[in-house]
Protein backbone atom coordinates (compact mmCIF):
# COMPACT_ATOMS: atom_id res chain seq x y z
CA UNK A 1 0.00 0.00 0.00
CA UNK A 2 1.48 3.38 -0.88
CA UNK A 3 2.83 5.16 2.23
CA UNK A 4 0.63 8.21 1.72
CA UNK A 5 -2.47 5.99 1.89
CA UNK A 6 -1.22 4.49 5.15
CA UNK A 7 -0.64 7.98 6.50
CA UNK A 8 -4.15 8.97 5.50
CA UNK A 9 -5.88 5.90 7.01
CA UNK A 10 -6.64 7.45 10.42
CA UNK A 11 -8.20 10.46 8.70
CA UNK A 12 -10.23 8.25 6.37
CA UNK A 13 -11.70 6.31 9.33
CA UNK A 14 -12.43 9.60 11.08
CA UNK A 15 -14.12 10.95 7.97
CA UNK A 16 -16.35 7.84 7.79
CA UNK A 17 -17.58 8.61 11.32
CA UNK A 18 -17.95 12.30 10.51
CA UNK A 19 -21.62 12.26 9.43
CA UNK A 20 -22.69 10.74 12.78
CA UNK A 21 -20.37 13.09 14.65
CA UNK A 22 -21.65 16.07 12.69
CA UNK A 23 -25.25 15.04 13.44
CA UNK A 24 -24.41 14.84 17.15
CA UNK A 25 -22.74 18.23 16.96
CA UNK A 26 -25.75 19.73 15.18
CA UNK A 27 -28.07 18.31 17.84
CA UNK A 28 -25.86 19.68 20.59
CA UNK A 29 -25.75 23.18 19.13
CA UNK A 30 -29.46 23.23 18.35
CA UNK A 31 -30.03 22.35 22.00
CA UNK A 32 -27.75 25.20 23.04
CA UNK A 33 -29.56 27.51 20.63
CA UNK A 34 -32.95 26.48 22.10
CA UNK A 35 -31.75 27.21 25.62
CA UNK A 36 -30.41 30.62 24.54
CA UNK A 37 -33.73 31.40 22.80
CA UNK A 38 -35.58 30.47 25.99
CA UNK A 39 -33.47 32.98 27.88
CA UNK A 40 -34.10 35.71 25.34
CA UNK A 41 -37.78 34.83 25.15
CA UNK A 42 -37.90 35.88 28.79
CA UNK A 43 -41.44 35.70 30.10
CA UNK A 44 -43.03 34.46 26.86
CA UNK A 45 -45.70 31.81 27.47
CA UNK A 46 -45.34 29.69 24.36
CA UNK A 47 -48.10 28.05 22.33
CA UNK A 48 -47.19 24.63 23.69
CA UNK A 49 -47.21 25.84 27.28
CA UNK A 50 -50.56 27.56 26.77
CA UNK A 51 -52.06 24.38 25.28
CA UNK A 52 -50.71 22.16 28.08
CA UNK A 53 -51.96 24.55 30.76
CA UNK A 54 -55.41 24.88 29.21
CA UNK A 55 -55.72 21.10 28.75
CA UNK A 56 -54.84 20.55 32.40
CA UNK A 57 -57.24 23.27 33.57
CA UNK A 58 -60.10 21.91 31.45
CA UNK A 59 -59.54 18.34 32.65
CA UNK A 60 -59.46 19.41 36.30
CA UNK A 61 -62.53 21.61 35.78
CA UNK A 62 -64.52 18.77 34.21
CA UNK A 63 -63.53 16.35 36.97
CA UNK A 64 -64.32 18.81 39.77
CA UNK A 65 -67.72 19.77 38.33
CA UNK A 66 -68.57 16.06 37.91
CA UNK A 67 -67.83 15.54 41.59
CA UNK A 68 -64.69 13.49 41.10
CA UNK A 69 -62.37 13.93 44.05
CA UNK A 70 -58.75 12.67 43.97
CA UNK A 71 -58.38 9.78 46.39
CA UNK A 72 -55.58 11.67 48.17
CA UNK A 73 -58.14 14.30 49.16
CA UNK A 74 -60.59 11.83 50.69
CA UNK A 75 -60.61 11.23 54.42
CA UNK A 76 -59.84 7.57 55.01
CA UNK A 77 -59.77 5.41 58.12
CA UNK A 78 -56.78 5.59 60.43
CA UNK A 79 -54.19 2.83 60.05
CA UNK A 80 -54.56 -0.13 62.36
CA UNK A 81 -51.77 -0.23 64.86
CA UNK A 82 -50.87 -3.72 65.96
CA UNK A 83 -49.90 -3.65 69.62
CA UNK A 84 -46.48 -5.02 70.49
CA UNK A 85 -46.57 -8.62 71.79
CA UNK A 86 -46.14 -9.04 75.54
CA UNK A 87 -42.60 -9.72 76.68
CA UNK B 1 -1.54 42.35 34.96
CA UNK B 2 -3.53 40.69 37.72
CA UNK B 3 -5.51 43.87 38.29
CA UNK B 4 -6.31 44.04 34.57
CA UNK B 5 -7.62 40.45 34.55
CA UNK B 6 -9.78 41.06 37.60
CA UNK B 7 -11.21 44.24 36.07
CA UNK B 8 -11.86 42.46 32.76
CA UNK B 9 -13.62 39.60 34.53
CA UNK B 10 -15.73 42.05 36.55
CA UNK B 11 -16.65 44.02 33.45
CA UNK B 12 -17.63 40.89 31.48
CA UNK B 13 -19.72 39.48 34.34
CA UNK B 14 -21.55 42.78 34.82
CA UNK B 15 -22.27 42.97 31.07
CA UNK B 16 -23.61 39.41 31.22
CA UNK B 17 -25.76 40.17 34.28
CA UNK B 18 -27.23 43.30 32.68
CA UNK B 19 -27.96 41.58 29.36
CA UNK B 20 -29.59 38.62 31.10
CA UNK B 21 -31.73 40.84 33.31
CA UNK B 22 -32.87 42.83 30.29
CA UNK B 23 -33.80 39.71 28.33
CA UNK B 24 -34.63 36.86 30.69
CA UNK B 25 -36.48 38.66 33.48
CA UNK B 26 -39.37 40.03 31.43
CA UNK B 27 -43.04 40.48 32.29
CA UNK B 28 -44.98 37.35 31.34
CA UNK B 29 -46.72 37.66 27.98
CA UNK B 30 -48.63 35.31 25.73
CA UNK B 31 -47.36 34.11 22.38
CA UNK B 32 -50.07 35.16 19.88
CA UNK B 33 -52.04 32.29 18.41
CA UNK B 34 -52.19 30.29 21.62
CA UNK B 35 -55.36 29.19 23.36
CA UNK B 36 -55.22 32.18 25.72
CA UNK B 37 -54.49 34.63 22.86
CA UNK B 38 -56.19 33.24 19.75
CA UNK B 39 -55.76 34.91 16.37
CA UNK B 40 -58.14 35.26 13.42
CA UNK B 41 -57.49 34.14 9.85
CA UNK B 42 -55.28 37.16 9.15
CA UNK B 43 -53.21 36.71 12.31
CA UNK B 44 -54.76 39.46 14.43
CA UNK B 45 -55.14 38.64 18.11
CA UNK B 46 -58.86 38.31 18.92
CA UNK B 47 -58.34 38.59 22.67
CA UNK B 48 -55.42 38.26 25.06
CA UNK B 49 -56.36 36.69 28.38
CA UNK B 50 -53.06 36.90 30.25
CA UNK B 51 -55.05 37.21 33.49
CA UNK B 52 -56.62 33.76 33.07
CA UNK B 53 -53.32 32.25 31.92
CA UNK B 54 -51.49 33.50 35.00
CA UNK B 55 -54.39 32.49 37.26
CA UNK B 56 -54.41 28.97 35.79
CA UNK B 57 -50.63 28.67 36.14
CA UNK B 58 -50.67 29.89 39.76
CA UNK B 59 -53.62 27.66 40.64
CA UNK B 60 -51.95 24.61 39.09
CA UNK B 61 -48.76 25.22 41.05
CA UNK B 62 -50.47 25.74 44.41
CA UNK B 63 -53.03 22.95 43.99
CA UNK B 64 -50.47 20.39 42.83
CA UNK B 65 -48.19 21.30 45.74
CA UNK B 66 -50.99 20.69 48.24
CA UNK B 67 -52.09 17.53 46.43
CA UNK B 68 -48.50 16.31 46.42
CA UNK B 69 -48.28 16.55 50.20
CA UNK B 70 -51.61 14.73 50.57
CA UNK B 71 -50.48 11.98 48.19
CA UNK B 72 -47.18 11.64 50.03
CA UNK B 73 -48.99 11.21 53.34
CA UNK B 74 -51.36 8.64 51.83
CA UNK B 75 -48.56 6.63 50.22
CA UNK B 76 -46.50 6.61 53.42
CA UNK B 77 -49.40 6.55 55.84
CA UNK B 78 -48.28 3.75 58.14
CA UNK B 79 -44.74 5.10 58.50
CA UNK B 80 -45.96 8.65 59.16
CA UNK B 81 -48.60 7.34 61.58
CA UNK B 82 -45.85 5.61 63.57
CA UNK B 83 -43.96 8.90 63.73
CA UNK B 84 -47.00 10.92 64.77
CA UNK B 85 -50.75 10.24 64.36
CA UNK B 86 -51.28 14.00 64.30
CA UNK B 87 -49.83 14.22 60.77
CA UNK B 88 -52.76 12.31 59.26
CA UNK B 89 -55.28 13.93 61.60
CA UNK B 90 -54.09 17.44 60.71
CA UNK B 91 -54.14 16.74 56.98
CA UNK B 92 -57.57 15.07 57.31
CA UNK B 93 -58.93 18.33 58.69
CA UNK B 94 -57.53 20.16 55.64
CA UNK B 95 -58.68 17.68 52.97
CA UNK B 96 -62.36 18.76 52.87
CA UNK B 97 -61.24 22.40 52.74
CA UNK B 98 -59.10 21.71 49.64
CA UNK B 99 -62.01 19.84 48.01
CA UNK B 100 -64.30 22.81 48.66
CA UNK B 101 -61.76 25.36 47.34
CA UNK B 102 -61.18 23.25 44.22
CA UNK B 103 -64.91 23.05 43.49
CA UNK B 104 -65.44 26.80 43.99
CA UNK B 105 -62.36 27.58 41.85
CA UNK B 106 -63.64 25.47 38.95
CA UNK B 107 -67.17 26.87 39.23
CA UNK B 108 -65.79 30.42 39.16
CA UNK B 109 -63.52 29.52 36.25
CA UNK B 110 -66.45 28.15 34.28
CA UNK B 111 -68.40 31.36 34.90
CA UNK B 112 -65.39 33.48 33.89
CA UNK B 113 -64.83 31.52 30.67
CA UNK B 114 -68.49 32.02 29.70
CA UNK B 115 -68.36 35.72 30.52
CA UNK B 116 -64.88 37.17 31.12
CA UNK B 117 -65.10 40.21 33.38
CA UNK B 118 -62.64 41.92 35.75
CA UNK B 119 -64.94 41.00 38.65
CA UNK B 120 -64.83 37.34 37.58
CA UNK B 121 -61.05 37.44 37.46
CA UNK B 122 -60.96 39.01 40.92
CA UNK B 123 -63.14 36.15 42.22
CA UNK B 124 -60.68 33.64 40.75
CA UNK B 125 -57.75 35.44 42.36
CA UNK B 126 -59.53 35.53 45.73
CA UNK B 127 -60.19 31.78 45.64
CA UNK B 128 -56.61 31.15 44.51
CA UNK B 129 -55.27 33.08 47.50
CA UNK B 130 -57.12 30.62 49.76
CA UNK B 131 -55.23 27.64 48.41
CA UNK B 132 -51.95 29.55 48.31
CA UNK B 133 -52.35 30.15 52.07
CA UNK B 134 -52.74 26.39 52.57
CA UNK B 135 -49.43 25.53 50.88
CA UNK B 136 -47.16 26.36 53.88
CA UNK B 137 -49.78 24.95 56.27
CA UNK B 138 -49.82 21.47 54.66
CA UNK B 139 -46.04 21.47 54.25
CA UNK B 140 -45.67 22.27 57.96
CA UNK B 141 -47.67 19.14 58.87
CA UNK B 142 -44.72 17.06 57.66
CA UNK B 143 -42.31 18.81 60.05
CA UNK B 144 -42.55 16.09 62.77
CA UNK B 145 -41.67 13.50 60.10
CA UNK B 146 -38.71 15.53 58.90
CA UNK B 147 -37.47 15.96 62.48
CA UNK B 148 -37.74 12.23 63.07
CA UNK B 149 -35.78 11.52 59.90
CA UNK B 150 -33.14 14.09 60.82
CA UNK B 151 -34.09 16.48 58.02
CA UNK B 152 -33.89 20.13 59.05
CA UNK B 153 -37.30 21.62 58.15
CA UNK B 154 -35.78 25.14 58.23
CA UNK B 155 -32.47 24.92 56.33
Amino acid sequence: MPPFIVALLPYISLASRAPAALADLARFWSGVRDEIMKWFAGGLITLEHQRALMDWAKADQAAALRGDVPVALTVEADPVTTPAPPV
Amino acid sequence: MNKKRILTALLLSSVLAVSLSLTACKTPRLEPGGVYAPTNSVGQVIYNDIGLALADASWKLAYETVLGVMEFERENRQALWDISPDIKRSLDSIRPIVVDIRLRWNQARQIYEANPTPAGLTTLQTIMSEIERLVPVVQAQLTPAKAQLGINPNP
